[in-house]
This record gives C-alpha cells, structure tokens and sequence, in this order.
C-alpha cells in the first residue's frame, strides 16, 4: 500500500473526529447535548479498549489460548457493582468537584497535597509505558500497511529523526492539545472529547468485527470448520488447556483481579467514567452495555488468532499483527486499512484520553503546588493565569508523550503489548485499598494511604518495571541472577524467595499485600486531623450529604470579597469570574460590592469552582493564603446541629409531658377531693345510720329486756312496751327500706310499670294518709290543688313515693310550734308543677346544692343533730329524672323552704 | 428497595466471581469440544452472555428505585 494512501486516510480520519468533536462542543454550548446519553457514555467507557485490545489479545490468544480473556472478564464481574460503587464515585466527584483520580484520593483524605502529588507520580509512571505500546502499535501497524515487515534491529538501526514512531508521537500530542486544552472548563468536562472517543469505540469495534467475520466465514466456513481445521495443529489443540500455556487458578485470579481495578481506577477510564459523567443515572446502561462490548470485541479473538497460526507461521509477521496481516496474506487490503483505522483508532482514543486525564494530574497537582507563592497570587499583573495554566496543561501533555517515546525506544520494543500493559495495570491497581478504604472505611487516614501507596509503588517498581530496565541493559544483568545488592530474597521476580509465580501475579500480589497492610496499620495508629475527619465522612455518607454538599460550611473561612475576585479572575477568566459571581449574588440575593469581607459561604463557594479547575489541594491552598481559618470538622457540626435538634425535640415532648401532666393532675386532684367528699358524706351517712338504726334498736332491746325479766309486769304496761317496740321496728324497716329503694331505683330504671296515673289522687291519697300526723302537730295545712284530674304517664308506686318523702320532709322540717305547710298542684301550659312549702328552719346556699345527694343530711342549727336518713331527696330526685322533670328547693331565713317538681306533659 | 436491589446486584458480582474463576474455569480447561468449539471457549462466552442479561434484567426491574441508590 502507498504512503499516499495511508497518510490520506489518517488525515481524513483525524478531521472527521475534530468535526465529530466540533458538532459536540457546539451542540453542548447550545444546551442540546448529544453526549448527555446512556449510550454515549457505555461506548467512552470502550476506551478501555486499547490497541492492546485490537493487536495486542490476538497476540496473546496465539500463545495463551483464552489466557488473553482475563482482561476483559474482570470488568465483566465487577459491573454489576458499578451500581454501588461507580455510582457513589460519581456522586462524590460532582459533589467535590474533582478532576482526576489524584485529585479524588487527594480530597479524600483531607485535601492532601503530598497524596496529590503521590498519586499523580504513581499514575505518570504506571501509564507511560501503557502509552508507548500504543505508539508501539501505531508504528507497527503502519509499517505493516506499508509492505515493511518490522524486525528488531531494523527499528532500533533506525536514526531517530526517520523513525515513524517519532512523528506519530508528535502528531498525538499534538492532536491530545487540540482536544484536551482549549479553555479551561471550570468542570474539567470535554464533551467534544467524548463524542470523539465514543465515534472511535464504535469504530474499532467494528473493524474489529469486519476482520473476525472476514476470517470466520471468508477464509472458512464458520467457527465449526475452523476449529475443525485447527484441531488438525497439537500446537494449536494445546492452547485449549490452561494447563500448558501456564495459566494457572493463582495467575487468573490475579490478571482478574487487576484488569477490575483498572478498569475504573485507570486515569483515563476514571475521566470518562467519573469527570466527564453528566448523569449517575447513565451506570445503570453502562453496567450491562459495556460487558456486552467487551464480548463482542473478542469474540473474533480465537478465530483470528488461530487462522493467524495456521496461515502465518513461518512468515516474518508477528502474532501481535496478525489483524492487519490475515487481511493482507489474503489480499484483502481495503479490509487492512480498515483494520488499520480501526487499531489507530484504539491507540489514539487512549493516547488522548490518558494524556489528558496525565495532564490535569500533573498541572494540578504537580506544577502548581510549587507554582503557588504568595507573590504569585497577589501580585496585581494583568496576566490571565489561566493562560498560564493551559500552557502548563500542554506542556504536560507534550512531555508525557515524550516519556513515553522515551520508554518505547528504550524497552518496549522488547515486550509484547500485553506483557506492558500489565506493568501498568498493576501500578494503577495501588489505588486500590486507599479508594475502595476511603470509599467505605472511615477511619482510614490520610499516613495511611500516603504509607500504602508508597510501599506499593516501590514493591511494584522493584518488581516490574525495575527488571525490564535490567533486561534492557541500564543496570547490571546481574541483578536478576543473585537479587539486588547480592540479596538472594530481594530477587525482583522472587522476592522473599517465593517461587511458582508469574512476574506479574508475583508483583500484584507482593505490592498488593503490602499497600493495604501498610494502609490498614498506619491508619489504625494515626489520628486523622479535622479536614479528614470531614472529608471522610462526606466520602462515606454521601448519600446524606447528596443535595447541596457543596453548601455546607467545611470551614469557617473568612477573606476580602476583592481577594477571591482576583483570584478568580486569574484562573477562570474576568467574564466566568463575573458570572459566578453574579450567581452567587442572585442566589444568596446580596450585593457583593458593598461587601468587603466574605463569610464562610462565599469563601467555599470559591473553592469549590476553584477546585473544578485546579483540583482540591491546589484550590486549598490558595484560598488559604488570602483567607483565615477557623476549621470546624463537618462531623463536628453535624453532631453539635444534631445534638441541638435531639435538645429541642426531646423539651418540647417534655413540654407536652408536662402539660398532659398537668391536666391529670388537675383532674386527679378534682378526682380525688370528690372523693375525699365522699368518703366523709359516707362516714358521715353511716354514722347517721347507724345512729338511726341504733336509737330503735336501743329501746327494742331494753324494753323487750324489761318485758322479759319482769313476767309479773301489767298487762297494760306490757302492751304499751310492745306497741313501742312494734313502732321503732318499723322505723327501722322504713330506713331500711329507703336504702334499698335508692339502690333498686338506680339499678333499675324501669319502663315497664309506667302506666296512666292521675297526680291529684296520688297526692290526695297521701294527703289522707298523713292528715292525722299533721292535725296532731297543729300544723297549720293549706293547699291549692287543681280541681280537674291530672293525667300523667308514670310509676304510680314510686310517684306515690315521692309525694310520700317530700311531705315527710315538709312535716318533719317545719316550725316545730307553730308549724305551716303549703302545696299546690297545677296543671301549665306544658307541665305539671307540684310544690310544697314549709316554713322551717332555712336550708343554707350551700346546702342547697348538695340536698339532692345521696346521704346528704343537712345538719340543723339548732340542734346540731341531722334529722333524716340523708336519703328521702335522692330518692325523689332520681324519680322525679327518671320521669324527665326536675326538683328544685328554694330557701330563705324570711321565707321558708319550698320544693318544687316540674314534670313534662306527655305528648 | 434499593437495598433490595444493591443485594441482588452484589448477588450477581459474587456469583460472577465464581463462575468466571478457578475451580469452575478449570473444569472447562480441556481440549475436549462441544458442538465443535472448545469447551472453555463456549463455556466462558455463554456465562458472559448470562451474567450481562442477568444485569440488565436487574436493573430494568425496578427502574422506580433508580434515582435513590
């Protein structure tokens, strides 16, 4: 094929992905993302997929049999978890503002400049030789393309300004600063990146395709005839068992283990899964989608490799290429160049990506921290540092892409894809005890992490990159015989003199162990100080803090309003700088002009878009050089502000409490002077009737003694004892006999003896009965009775009764010398009114009230003796009720005492 | 709920890490072939498939809970 053509189509190439990311940013900057997308986002995430992927895996398959798959599984199994992890990632990050993963661990354990720079060394070194096997691959792929077959010692002849490698470099740094850096976004979001990224993931996956089916169904007949043809090599049969190809259960588990951590904790995967998110909501897809992408883009793998090995054995051509060389063995070179975009395409995406995600680490976290003077910040020049700071971003991007030559020129020729790629891999997989810690585990502490990263760092250096460095001849070859320093168990492939382990599990698993015992230790034994302690719970409880994390106070900062101006100014620009400021006004409605020193709220607000730009640490540090502070731990307020809530809960309920309390006890009290009444009315009663019964019972006794001693008494003596003994009897039976009839009337109302009565003949035939009584007390006895018969429906017994005990009473209260008695009985309009007067001693107001009591006797003042049972007034008023009228006494000393009985005129 | 569903989700990650690791990988890794494929190679595509309609399945079960996880 002509350079012509190839160059052509790389050209063309690169401008459909700056108009793909040109139409992106246009159409996010007028408000109609096309990005914004569950599956834009599942198909950024493909970035994962590498040239390693494209070339690199069918390299591997052609050695190892499915031993490439562990890479892709990995992700395949923890995607079920991004629901809860990835999630509460991305959540935190928006809420944070952060900008990379540096910047994530930075923040987590309290803003942390040394974790910032820790994390962003370990990142740079772990990803340079992942980026020069991308370059690596490029150039291959284009000397393939060309008809060069590329050996060895042809590319490391090759005087450096005529190496191709050299000139893609240039090109993707280039294209990476063209992408990545060309404003600053206060959110460090590029979606123009994105849709490019997504475009070259749909891309590969297809040309992907288009080789594998071209190979499956084209040179054969399906994956049957395939394997069928395969099956005739033992060397191929072979590849099937694990056994031979040294893949054992420690081995896969660990590959499984690191292609998981990679996987979102990879710079560039943690960009586009966490930074450039614009909706947590978009993982749920992505959890499902993206395994579905990874099955797809390896499906081919097997097929691919195997044709290789049974076409391609004995040429020159690399299993490594095999991808671009089926297509060219079988003159298929349209489908080559296909295949060629398609792996350029991979590399480039991760390239850019990377380099990217390398570059805001390393302006943020490593250039800036030791740019941040006091003199810097405050010095009033006009030169716009956010200038500054995107010529920092590109001058970043363009050395990591020379390291990364760097790398590739000196050892990565040597290595197959694969084999670099895991260096990286394990490298990224440090982060994980301080991520998945500070995700889940509070008291992990900021030595913790810095102690786990370290020790990791240099345990995976010594193991891996360390060793290809002495293979490529830059230290002695004598290290990897009798270990560093002569040490026999500082053997980097042996450490501890441990054996049957693959160089890589070998330094996963040291580095691994030692990061999170270190971590899990020294975060035990240190006290976190009070930004951790903050930070730490935000990162934990999230989900509490997930509506308007950003508002709360962290620090109780104050600084001049014209300081945070400037500052801002310098590294957003005036225009940005005035809009959030503005915001920030119109949402907090103050005018910050007139203002001179900003509270907590507008200190914080500043950090927090700061930080959008320059990461946590940074953006800390230089609101601390132009503010005072008073931290106060989240935790802290949290628990002061709940304390304070559970204080006025738990009074108000105590005031509720108290005034329920207050009411029983008031009615307990009412309650219990009624009853202390009633009880002394009941002593009283009893004595009163004891009393009764005993003055009966007293001349009962004695006479019938006298009757009984003396047998010789006069008969007429005798009669007149008997006659006295009769009476009392019978006195004591009436007593009796109200007592009971008080109870059997309010037991039982009863409706069934109601029948026709005439009132005037009840009272008349009382009246008869009592007319003796009253003419042999002299009372002087007047009535006013109706002429006509008063029909009335009710007891006639217990009316009777009632006349009865008022006469009783009229008779046994009035004057005893000159007594007078009046009763009337009228029929009114609606009513029967019944009164009977007397005019004995008055009845006091206060006794008034209680006559109609049960056992109230009211007590005369003269003799100071009562004179009733206490019970002929209930009883005629419990009558009177239960015949729906009512009884009144009127009294006065001038007047006597009267009674009257209403009772309603049947209808 | 969405504890229910972050269970279930969990459920699935442990049951992945089962299936896609030793022992059970290694039961497959023969050169013995089922319907004219190595049976790792049918085995390992056909669990992928499973695991990645059994997360969708769960995810698209309760969309209601979506926004409170």
């Amino acid at each position: 094929m002509s350079p012509g053509i190839i160059i052509t189509t790389s050209i063309f190439y690169i401008g459909t992905l700056f108009l793909i990311a040109y139409i992106a940013d246009r159409r996010s900057k007028m408000g109609k993302s096309i990005v914004s997308n569950p599956f834009i986002y599942a198909l950024s995430l493909a970035v994962y997929c590498t040239a390693w992927t494209f070339y690199g895996s069918v390299g591997r398959a052609s050695s190892a049999g499915l031993g490439f798959l562990p890479i892709y599984i990995g992700p395949t199994i923890c995607a079920p978890l991004w629901m809860i992890v990835l999630r509460k990632i991305i959540v935190i990050s928006k809420a944070q503002r952060i900008t990379s993963i540096a910047d994530f661990i930075s923040s987590r354990y309290g803003k942390s400049t040394f974790l910032g720079i820790l994390a962003t060394i370990i990142a740079v070194l772990g990803i340079i030789p992942y980026i020069s096997i991308q370059l690596k691959a490029i150039a291959v792929s284009f000397d393939i393309l060309l008809g060069k077959i590329p050996t060895l010692t042809a590319q490391v002849e090759t005087p450096f300004y005529l190496d191709s490698s050299l000139y893609i470099a240039i090109a993707l740094a280039v294209f990476s600063i063209l992408f990545g850096t060309r404003n600053l976004d206060p959110n460090e979001r590029h979606e123009g990146l994105v849709a490019a990224i997504a475009f070259e993931s749909l891309l590969k996956l297809f040309a992907f395709i288009a080789v594998g089916v071209f190979v499956t169904f084209g040179v054969y007949k399906g994956f049957g005839d395939l394997f069928n043809q395969a099956y005739q090599y033992d060397t191929i049969v072979r590849l099937f068992d694990f056994d031979n190809v040294g893949i054992d259960s420690w081995e896969w588990f660990w590959l499984v283990l690191l292609s998981m951590s990679a996987i979102l904790f990879l710079p560039r995967q943690f960009h586009v899964a966490v930074v450039e998110n614009t909706d947590p909501k978009f993982v749920s897809t992505a959890s499902w989608l993206f395994p579905l992408y990874l099955l797809l883009i390896n499906i081919f793998v097997i097929p691919i490799a195997l044709a290789g090995l049974m076409n391609l054995t004995g040429t020159s051509y690399e299993p490594d290429t095999f991808v671009l060389s089926l297509p060219l063995h079988f003159g298929q070179s349209g489908l080559a160049l296909l295949a060629g975009i398609g792996g350029f395409a991979a590399a480039t995406s991760m390239v850019i990506v990377a380099v990217i995600a390398l570059s805001i680490m390393i302006s943020n976290h490593l250039l800036l921290p030791s740019l941040l003077n006091a003199s810097l910040i405050k010095e009033h020049s006009a030169s716009n540092l956010s200038q500054r700071l995107l010529g920092l971003r590109r001058l970043s991007i363009a050395v990591v892409i020379l390291l990364a030559y760097g790398y590739f020129k000196l050892v990565g020729e040597r290595y197959t894809l694969v084999s670099i790629g895991l260096i990286s891999f394990t490298a990224i997989a440090q982060f994980l005890p301080a991520i998945i810690g500070g995700l889940y585990w509070k008291r992990g502490t900021k030595l913790g992490a810095i102690a786990g990263l370290i020790i990791g760092l240099f345990t995976w250096g010594f193991c891996l990159p360390f060793p290809t460095l002495v293979e490529s001849g830059i230290f002695p070859s004598t290290l990897l015989e009798t270990g560093f320093l002569g040490i026999e168990w500082l053997h980097p492939y042996h450490l501890f003199g441990s054996e049957g382990m693959s160089t890589i599990s070998h330094a996963a698993f040291w580095s691994l162990l030692f990061n999170s015992l270190a971590y899990f230790i020294v975060s035990i034994y240190t006290t976190p100080q009070q930004l951790e302690v903050s930070q730490a719970d935000i990162f934990v409880d999230i989900y509490k803090y997930q509506y308007g994390a950003a508002n709360y106070e962290v620090m109780r900062r104050k600084a001049r309003v014209k300081d945070l101006r400037i500052l801002l100014e310098r590294f957003l620009g005036i225009g940005r700088t005035n809009q959030l400021f503005q915001a920030y006004e119109s949402t907090n409605k103050i005018d910050l002009s007139s203002t001179k020193i900003a509270d907590a709220e507008l200190v914080n607000y500043t950090e927090t878009h700061l930080a959008g730009s320059i990461g946590a640490a940074s953006a800390k540090v230089i609101i601390g050089s132009v503010s005072k502070a008073d931290p106060i731990s989240l935790e802290e307020m949290f628990k002061i502000l709940e304390q304070t809530k559970e204080i006025i809960e738990y009074s108000k309920a105590l005031e509720k409490k108290s005034t329920e309390l207050e009411k029983t006890t008031l009615q307990l009290q009412q309650a219990n002077e009624q009853l202390k009444e009633l009880d002394l009315l009941k002593a009283d009663f009893i004595t009163t009737v004891t009393h009764e019964l005993r003055t009966p019972m007293t001349s009962i006794k004695s006479l019938s003694k006298i009757i009984l001693d003396h047998k010789d008494l006069p008969e007429v003596e005798k009669e007149r004892y008997l006659g006295i003994v009769v009476k009392e009897s019978e006195r004591m039976t009436r007593l009796i006999n109200q007592v009971l009839d008080l109870e059997k009337l309010q037991s039982l109302p009863s409706k069934s003896t109601i029948q026709q009565v005439d009132l005037k003949e009840i009272v008349l035939s009382v009246e008869a009965g009592l007319l003796a009584r009253i003419n042999r007390q002299q009372i002087d006895y007047q009535t006013h009775i109706s002429e006509q018969a008063i029909p009335f429906a009710g007891n006639y017994d217990q009316l009777t009764q009632l006349i009865q005990n008022l006469y009783s009473n009229a008779i046994k209260f009035c004057d005893s010398n000159k007594g007078a008695i009046k009763v009337e009985l009228h029929a009114l309009s609606d009513q029967f009114v019944f009164s009977i007067w007397n005019n004995g001693e008055p009845i006091s107001p206060k006794d008034q009230k209680l006559i109609f009591e049960k056992f109230i006797q009211v007590t005369s003042q003269q003799s100071g003796k009562p004179k009733g049972s206490g019970l002929g007034l209930s009883i005629c008023k419990t009558i009177v009720e239960q015949h729906g009228g009512t009884i009144s006494v009127h009294s006065t000393p001038s007047h006597g005492t009267s009674f009257k009985v209403s009772l309603p005129k049947g209808d | 709920m969405a504890e229910n569903k972050h269970l279930k989700l969990l459920a699935l990650f442990f049951i992945a890490l089962l299936l896609f690791n030793y022992p059970i990988i290694g039961l497959f890794s023969t050169t013995d072939r089922f319907f004219g494929l190595p049976s790792l190679f049918l085995y390992i595509f056909i669990v992928w498939l499973f695991i990645i309609l059994l997360t969708r399945w769960m995810i698209a079960s309760d969309k209601t809970t979506d926004s409170d996880l």
